[in-house]
């Protein structure tokens, strides 16, 4: 095999086409499909149980898919020949050993990729393990298991990460740390694939979502179309004043249940928060609505993904 | 997770990675640092050398009841031995399955049957050091046992094919306990069945079923292993060793090789 400079590309680098996954004939994945790119951060998102775990152990050759195929750099996971150096992997933080300690385990994912012993100091302070790194990961917390977990993806030097709910058990600094770390990766040049069963955790982080349900993917693209798409929401002290200036005004709007008001998209805040103003009409909320994955499924589907009937 | 590392976190961006296979020998120095990198298996290692002093203790204060040979000091050792190392080889088999660490293995290395039999080479390793080992630790207590004045038949013509046998006795032993966890993939559930099957085949010393058990028990067929006769149970002890060793070792890495990781 000859490499030239710059092997990952060409675009797009991870690919999944119709990813289909049934246990005891019942589709827990359904024709999922989907592109990662260079330089991208990648959200995959939906609520517990919606597929996203065994969509990536389809990805990472772990589950056999029943149809599809899922691709990195063009190969398909289980023909990449030192896999760790490609791709680097956090599908489940409790899937340690817990009577080794955290530099032990390092040690490991280093001797397996092939890279020098030393990376493995370099990775425990990079993901903020340091002083921990003597103690058994069974005494470790979540958020710790999280921190080695990623220590293992990145040891390999990759330039790929897939990444299962990584800020699961990690307080709002971790969340943050590792929020600005993928974020630097992406910026190198490295493709991230991240699931979620938050909004709020991946939006700001998340160039492009892959938004799935039972199975099937109900939306995907840039993070801010799908978000802008959904218009605004406004909430007056006196609602009922609200919905006639926006009558008067001749703007489409729905009534919220809890008094507040959604906006198609297209009318800028602007325009609404001057219109308030003219009015003397006091707002207490006016911003881009789809605050939780429950309003981004009940814009994208028209129907609340939990509890409904279908 | 602090910023000004992260400048060593990629280097290699541009730079093509390693595109070679993982060579067979890192896979076992893996191995290696997994087996004997966990509390668990330390203890093990620290409990074959107790078994090796115990058994050896055994021999050499209970001089009346235990024929002073080598021989029977080399089965002491052996019989020590054996209720520990194949504990320690089926762990560091069944440990990926019990601490799901298989999730990781098996995206660092997706051709599972390698692992497998870099496990296996490992385990083979391991048994065979601490089966010479407790040999020498044999040959230091009939020393002792001489030195307090015993005789101690002992003579190097004679002992040669116990030596030898007492040797792949332990190993193969080892190995058994192995090859149950490869198959079983469960830590608690092939200890068990390690020790029921064993009783099972134990049956097979009763009456006309003794026809059987001589190609499948390993209490008789190993024993003769264990006391050097090999002359006319060489295919016999070949048989049992493929039945207990090599079957349940190539059910097992199918098994991987096949099993879903959740």
């Amino acid at each position: 095999m000859t490499s030239s400079p710059g092997v990952i590309a060409p675009p797009p680098v991870i690919s999944v086409t119709g990813l289909t996954k049934r246990y005891r004939s019942v589709p827990v994945v359904d024709d999922v499909s989907f592109t990662c790119r260079p330089g991208t951060i990648t959200g995959f998102l939906g609520p517990n149980g919606a597929g996203k775990s065994t969509t990536l152990k389809m990805i990472t050759g772990l589950a056999r898919p029943d149809a599809g195929e899922a691709t990195i750099a063009g190969r398909r996971f289980a023909d990449l020949p030192n896999p760790t150096r490609y791709v680097g992997t956090l599908l489940d933080a409790s899937a340690m050993h817990d009577g080794r300690d955290g530099r032990t385990t390092l040690r490991i994912a280093a001797t397996m990729a092939g890279v020098p012993a030393r990376r493995v100091e370099t990775v425990l302070a990079t993901v903020g393990l340091t002083g921990a790194a003597g103690r058994r990961v069974g005494t470790y917390s979540l958020g710790m298991r999280q921190r080695l977990g990623l220590g293992q993806a990145l040891i390999g030097d990759p330039g790929v990460l897939i990444l299962d709910e990584p800020a699961n058990g990690l307080d709002p600094e971790g969340i943050a740390q590792i929020r600005t770390l993928l974020r630097e990766f992406a910026d190198r040049g490295g493709t991230v694939l991240l699931s979620s069963h938050l909004l709020a955790e991946i939006q700001a982080s998340a160039d492009h979502l892959v938004v799935i349900r039972a199975g099937r993917v109900v939306a995907s693209g840039a993070t801010a179309d799908l978000l802008g798409a959904q218009g605004l929401l406004a909430r007056a002290v006196d609602p009922e004043a609200l919905r006639r200036l926006l009558r008067g005004a001749g703007l489409a709007h729905t009534p919220g249940a809890d008094g507040s008001v959604r906006l198609p998209p297209g009318i800028p805040a602007e325009q609404v928060a001057t219109l308030a103003a003219q009015a003397g009409l006091a707002l207490v909320e006016l911003r881009p609505a789809g605050g939780d994955l429950e309003e981004l499924f009940f814009t994208l589907t028209g129907t609340a993904s939990e509890g409904g009937s279908r | 997770m602090t910023t000004h590392t992260s400048r060593n976190l990629r280097t290699t961006q541009t730079a093509a990675p390693e595109l070679a296979p993982i060579p067979f020998e890192r896979l076992l120095r893996v191995e290696l640092l997994k087996t004997v990198g966990t509390r668990a298996a330390r203890w093990l290692l620290v409990a074959s050398v107790v078994s090796i002093v115990g058994g050896l203790g055994i021999a050499l204060i209970f001089a009346h009841d235990i024929d002073q040979s080598r021989t029977s000091y080399l089965s002491a050792a052996a019989l020590g031995l054996t209720r520990v190392t194949p504990i320690l080889l089926l762990m560091a088999m069944t440990g990926e399955w019990s601490q799901r660490t298989a999730m990781v293995t098996f995206t660092q290395e997706p051709r599972r049957s390698r692992v497998v039999a870099a496990k296996a080479t490992v385990g083979l390793g391991l048994a065979s050091a601490l089966a010479v080992l407790g040999g020498l630790a044999a040959q230091a207590a009939v020393f002792a046992a001489r030195a307090g004045g015993r005789h101690v038949s002992a003579g190097l013509a004679h002992d040669g094919p116990r030596i030898i046998g007492y040797l792949l006795f332990v190993v193969l032993i080892s190995l058994v306990g192995m090859a149950f966890g490869a198959l079983v993939q469960n830590t608690p559930a092939a200890i068990v069945a390690f020790f029921a099957v064993g009783g099972l085949a134990n049956l097979f010393s009763i009456g006309a079923l003794s026809a059987v058990g001589d190609w499948v028990n390993t209490g008789v067929t190993f024993g003769w292993i264990l006391e050097g006769k090999w002359s006319g149970h060489g295919a016999q002890m070949i048989v049992s060793a493929l039945l207990w060793v090599g079957l349940p070792l190539a059910l097992g890495t199918r098994r991987a090789n096949r099993r879903e990781i959740r």
